[in-house]
């Protein structure tokens, strides 16, 4: 008791500094929240939210019993956690590799050019993605170079969710790599130049220090992209996939957006996207904790 | 020995350099594509394979464009809501971020845990409208730069940072009398420059490529953020919509939807493209600590 | 350490100065929305000052009555200009615009904003029909008597009657009798999707007829593939791909529809044969067309990626002539000064300059059915008035006599559009018109206050008067060939409420279209077909196909 006393004082300063943030949150993101409320009750759109009738757990119910919806969580997940598993480690890779360049003008190029396909947007990959998984596009010149029958990757349940994981990585690695590359800026050079005293190469100083360096950052970065585990690329899938693929490629987000083109119906998406935010939570929850168990704690959320 | 490591070091670099080099060839095609097709002329915009060079070079969808007077009020209008944007984020991330990252600080884990539900939760888009509405914010720029000004994420970063920073050096500012202020604006800031051009980067992009909120928020053309307008000349120009098409029957498209689309692509990247080296030497350079301690 | 304090110090006073700059800015905002609500005396009046109709008082406010037009393009239109003045004139109203942008789905979207912040409108247009029965059923939308609208807007009833047949409101009538709605119709819809061969190629290749007949068809297609019709040397040209639909819920009747309609069906729309409700997709006649299909994909004939293609691939694959059998709208078959944008026809000549497009309506199969499945005219619920102006029907009767003068009323649809013949347009030999410059570019158009972006409302399209607006004289016959060729029959249940089908579509679309291309591309043996149609009904198709019957009949019976 008496050590918070003292903590406050000795943060007064701080916890003042404290107060816009918060205040702030209360303001334009706690008073708002009351819109989840329409994920319970049915929208009518002159009472408002608050005067709309409640429906308890319908739209939920509507969810969960409609069988095609487990089809769609299962591919969101499936097609997410590959994103993730593949297309973590990529940026971190590409960071420390670029770290490894000592021509600056090259370095400087590498880098913002890496970032650009992170400004393309969908329609328009996938445009270019389209010609060139196409029969008569690049990848199956080399498959027909290699004496094998051309394939229509786009229409192939075998190969789809292959190219949604590598196009997207292609998509944001570069972009991906910026934070990394702050946290490697951030490192003291010192450490570097100890290492280079005690004779480390440039390989065992890439491993010894660049990566236990960046290992807040992973970790952090981990858990927060656990917040979005549930969106798997809308407007990827949405401009990428066809009918052929749909069974493995269909996920939450596409499948919402399809049965709402007649009628959109807000309570049901925002009931989806309750059910979103509440898996979220549950993933960063728990893999804060497994970081806290195998040691990270000084890694974690809280 | 020596001589070995030296060589194999040539190797790696070469490696190294070659693959880079490869991964810049493949990251540059959509983009490049992108700058064919703006400079095609007419039909020669149609091809079913790779696009290496443009055949016929015109500037003709540029001209249309960069004549286009709402184009600069969107540019105006993009620029001083990026600048407001990333300033106003920067200033209020990092004064929330601070204070989070002393461990002992009262309340931390509630503290935080208050944030991180905004970042899973969020009321959706009628009750922010009737927020702003209700602000007064409608039809201004605050519409634009205040609602997410202040993101979880963005602290949860930002406060990792800060946490790295050695303890040694707040310590023994400390001890010469630095009080919480001083040392977050002499040691903390400059020492985390990576990671504030960092945010600063993201949030800037950001609200460089923003256009629902704007769409939404704002009826004043005169209001209008570039990115609205892009989608404007695109939406007004694309054939294959059904509802545009029907309005201006009687007008005839002069350009191709799709060069107009990749022209206005690189309207909006290249300003990007321009700024970037300016940021990014934050991050390349790398921060000297042996500064700041001197 | 100096100079890193300076840059955040600069963004300090960065921000200082984004302030005041907005704040001036505001300010001056909101006093230029006050002139503009006052703005009574407009630069280039369309009338000598004062004199034009009488004024008309609101009898709600007592003042001159106010009515709002639509601006979804505010770089194009003048508040000011000639266009609304001639309708000020003409109506003796004051006007002013509801600004709001050309993106549809946002249009809608800040609609629901606006009234969810109990901030209705005067009236709005084109929303979904699901919207507009919820504005109706929710107390958003007013009524529209039958008789006010008789007597205000009697060319656009006479219209309606021209292209629906007697007592046209029966497709907007609600269970109580009452109408909320006036719909739009574009006309094009029904009869805009025709097959286009590419006769350059027919020719090419020997044939000198365009084809008629399923087999007819198939030689061509057959010619396509195997004897390079585009004398390139390489067997690099298919027969024939197929159409993507930009709306999910049509994917379907993309999918070669001119080949299921040689055998009498509509997949993918709910259509009337013989006052029965049928879905094309499970029908005898869809196995039919299938098995052709997957004939002709056995014999390489079709494109293997027409699937994949979204509508930029199709245009690739047409323009770089890749493929010679085609569906599209017929005004992209030929000259744009014919009518509209003639994509197929310009850039495809710009490649290849004697290219030329043959024109069907799709080939006769053994019974000789034929047809492409078209649009229904009816795009949306059309224009609805806010719930407030039930209590002023004067203001809604002026509303109904806007709508009715800005575009049926020739004169006023010329200053509309034109302007003043002899200063900003002029009338052609062969009737039709032309911008004088400096009225031939968009911004000169725009200062003036003419031009195409007035949406008051600027919906209901008589193109047979609009025609001399349009097409150039000497192709008046072009036009019309091309525009005959478009036949085939539509979805009538677009306008309902559908409970059923909203419910089921997504899932018998995917069902539909998966089990389609896997017979076309042989991956399911046709023989399947009738478990699929099975499947189709258990998955809820006999339930939408009972509704459908349901409306239909009532539809019938009046």
């Amino acid at each position: 008791m008496k050590d918070r006393t003292k903590r406050f004082k000795k943060y007064r300063v701080l916890l003042a500094m404290l107060v816009p943030g918060l205040l702030y949150l209360t303001v334009f993101n706690y008073i708002p929240m009351y819109g989840v409320l329409l994920a319970f009750k049915e929208y009518k759109i002159t009472a408002g939210i608050m005067e709309s009738p409640w429906v308890g757990l319908k739209y939920f119910r509507k969810a969960f019993e409609d069988p095609h919806f487990f089809v769609v969580v299962k591919n969101t997940i499936i097609i997410s956690f590959y994103k993730l598993l593949f297309g973590f480690p990529v940026p971190i890779l590409f960071a420390v590799l670029l770290n490894e360049i000592r021509n600056r003008t090259f370095k400087k190029w590498v880098q913002t050019i890496s970032y650009l396909p992170h400004f393309m947007s969908w329609i328009v990959l996938s445009g270019i993605f389209i010609t060139i998984f196409s029969m008569e596009g690049p990848i199956n010149a080399i498959v027909k170079g290699m004496g094998h029958l051309p394939v229509i990757f786009m229409a192939d349940e075998r190969y789809f969710r292959t190219i949604l994981v590598s196009t997207s990585i292609f998509q944001s690695f570069g972009w991906g790599s910026i934070i990394f590359l702050a946290a490697i800026a951030s490192i003291d050079p010192q450490l570097g130049e100890a290492a280079i005293i005690d004779g480390a190469g440039r390989f065992k100083r890439m491993i010894y220090i660049t990566l236990p360096m960046l290992v807040p950052v992973m970790s952090i970065m981990l858990i927060l992209s656990m917040g979005t585990i549930l969106d798997a690329g809308f407007d990827q899938i949405f401009n990428m996939y066809n009918p052929q693929v749909y069974d493995v490629s269909d996920i939450i987000d596409t499948y919402v957006y399809r049965i709402g083109l007649i009628d959109a119906n807000y309570s049901y998406s925002t009931a989806v996207g309750l059910f979103k935010s509440v898996v979220a939570l549950i993933l960063i929850v728990g893999v804060n904790r497994s970081v806290k168990a195998i040691g990270g704690n000084e890694h974690t959320l809280w | 020995m020596v001589k070995n490591s030296r060589m194999s070091s040539r190797i790696a670099d070469f490696v190294l350099y070659t693959g880079m080099f490869l991964v810049m060839v493949a990251t540059l095609y959509p983009f490049w594509s992108q700058v064919v097709v703006s400079l095609q002329a007419g039909a020669s915009t149609y091809s079913t394979g790779m696009m290496l060079f443009p055949k016929r070079i015109t500037f003709e969808a540029y001209g249309l464009a960069l004549h286009y007077k709402p184009l600069w009020i969107g540019y105006g209008n993009t620029i001083l809501r990026t600048l407001m944007g990333v300033s106003l984020t920067l200033i209020i991330t990092s004064m929330t971020a601070y204070p989070l990252s002393k461990k002992d600080l009262p309340f931390n884990r509630a503290f935080t845990g208050y944030m991180l539900l905004t970042m899973l939760f969020t009321g959706g888009l009628i009750p922010n409208y009737l927020l702003i509405r209700s602000l007064g914010m409608l039809d201004t720029i605050w519409s634009l730069v205040i609602p997410g000004m202040l993101s979880a994420f963005n602290v949860l970063i930002m406060r990792n940072f800060f946490k790295s920073v050695p303890e040694s050096l707040e310590e023994s500012a400390t001890v010469d009398g630095a009080g919480h202020i001083r040392i977050f604006t002499s040691i903390i800031l400059p020492l985390s420059m990576p990671v504030l051009a960092t945010i600063a980067l993201w949030v800037g992009v950001g609200h460089w490529n923003a256009w629902f909120d704007s769409l939404i928020y704002i009826n004043d053309p005169r209001n209008q953020v570039l990115q609205v307008v892009l989608r404007k000349i695109i939406i007004e120009n694309d054939t294959s919509n059904m509802a545009a098409m029907i309005q201006k029957m009687n007008t005839h498209a002069e350009y191709t939807s799709r060069q107009l689309q990749s022209t206005v692509i690189m309207l909006s990247v290249i300003p990007m493209l321009i700024v970037y080296p300016f940021v990014q030497k934050y991050f390349v350079q790398g921060v000297m600590i042996g500064a700041i301690k001197g | 350490m100096n100079k890193r304090m300076n840059g955040l110090s600069l963004a300090l006073s960065i921000v200082l100065l984004g302030l005041t700059v907005t704040a001036c800015s505001n300010n001056s905002n909101s006093d230029e929305g006050k002139t503009n609500d006052s703005a009574a005396s407009p630069p280039q009046s369309a009338t000598a000052s004062g004199t034009g109709a009488s004024d008309t008082v609101d009898p709600v406010t007592g003042k001159k009555m106010k009515l709002m037009v639509w601006s979804f393009d505010a770089d194009k239109t003048n508040v000011d200009g000639y266009a609304m003045n001639a309708i000020r004139e003409k109506l003796g109203v004051d006007i002013d615009f509801y600004n709001s942008t050309n993106d549809a789905a946002a249009i809608k979207e800040k609609l629901l904003l606006q009234i969810a912040s109990d901030n209705i409108p005067d009236w709005w247009t084109e929303i979904p029909f699901a919207e507009g029965d919820k504005f109706a059923d929710q107390n958003v939308a007013a009524e529209i008597p039958l008789e006010m609208l008789e007597k205000n807007a009697p060319n656009y009833m006479k219209w309606m009657e021209k292209n629906l047949g007697p007592d046209p409101m029966r497709y907007v009538r609600r269970q109580d009798g009452k109408i909320y709605s006036l719909p739009v119709l574009w006309t094009l819809a029904s009869s805009s999707e025709v097959l286009g061969y590419r006769q350059d190629w027919l020719t090419k290749v020997g044939i000198d007829k365009t084809p008629e007949t399923i087999d007819e068809m198939a030689v061509a297609l057959d010619k396509f593939r195997n004897e390079d019709p585009d004398g390139n040397g390489k067997k690099d040209t298919y027969g024939m791909t197929s159409h993507p639909a930009t709306d999910a819920t049509q994917q379907v009747q993309g999918l070669f529809s001119a080949v299921f309609g040689a055998y009498g069906v509509w997949p993918g729309a709910t259509v009337d044969i013989d006052g029965k409700a049928v879905r094309g997709e499970i029908e005898p006649g869809a196995k039919e067309a299938l098995t052709t299909l997957n004939k002709w994909f056995k014999a390489d004939l079709i494109d293997p990626e027409f699937f994949i293609n979204k509508d930029a691939n199709v245009d690739d694959k047409v323009i770089s002539s890749k493929v010679g059998v085609v569906q599209k709208s017929w005004w992209e078959f030929i000259q744009p000064e014919a009518f509209y944008e003639g994509k197929f026809y310009a850039k495809l000549r710009e490649k290849v300059p004697n290219a030329d497009w043959a024109l069907s309506s799709g080939p006769k199969g053994p019974n000789g059915s034929f047809g492409i499945t078209q649009g229904n005219p009816m795009l949306g619920t059309g224009i609805q008035f806010g719930k407030p102006l039930e209590a002023n029907p004067e203001k809604l009767a002026k509303y109904l006599q806007m709508f009715d003068a800005t575009s049926f009323d020739l004169d006023l649809y010329t200053k509309i559009h034109y302007g003043v013949e002899g200063t900003t347009y002029e009338k052609k030999s062969d009737g039709t018109y032309a911008y004088l410059p400096p009225y031939d570019t968009d911004e000169s158009r725009t200062e003036y206050g003419i031009g195409n972006f007035y949406h008051a409302p600027g919906s209901f399209n008589d193109y047979d008067f609009q025609a001399p607006f349009m097409t150039r004289g000497d192709l008046m016959d072009v036009k019309n060939a091309a525009a005959s060729k478009g036949i085939g029959k539509y979805d009538f249940m677009l306008p309902f409420a559908k409970p059923a089908f909203t419910e089921y579509q997504d899932a018998l679309t995917q069902l539909t279209m998966k089990t389609y291309i896997e017979f076309i591309t042989g991956r399911r043996p046709i023989e399947d077909f009738d478990k699929y149609a099975a499947e189709w009904k258990s998955a809820g198709g006999d339930k939408v196909l009972a509704e459908a019957q349901t409306k239909l009949d009532e539809i019938n019976k009046k």
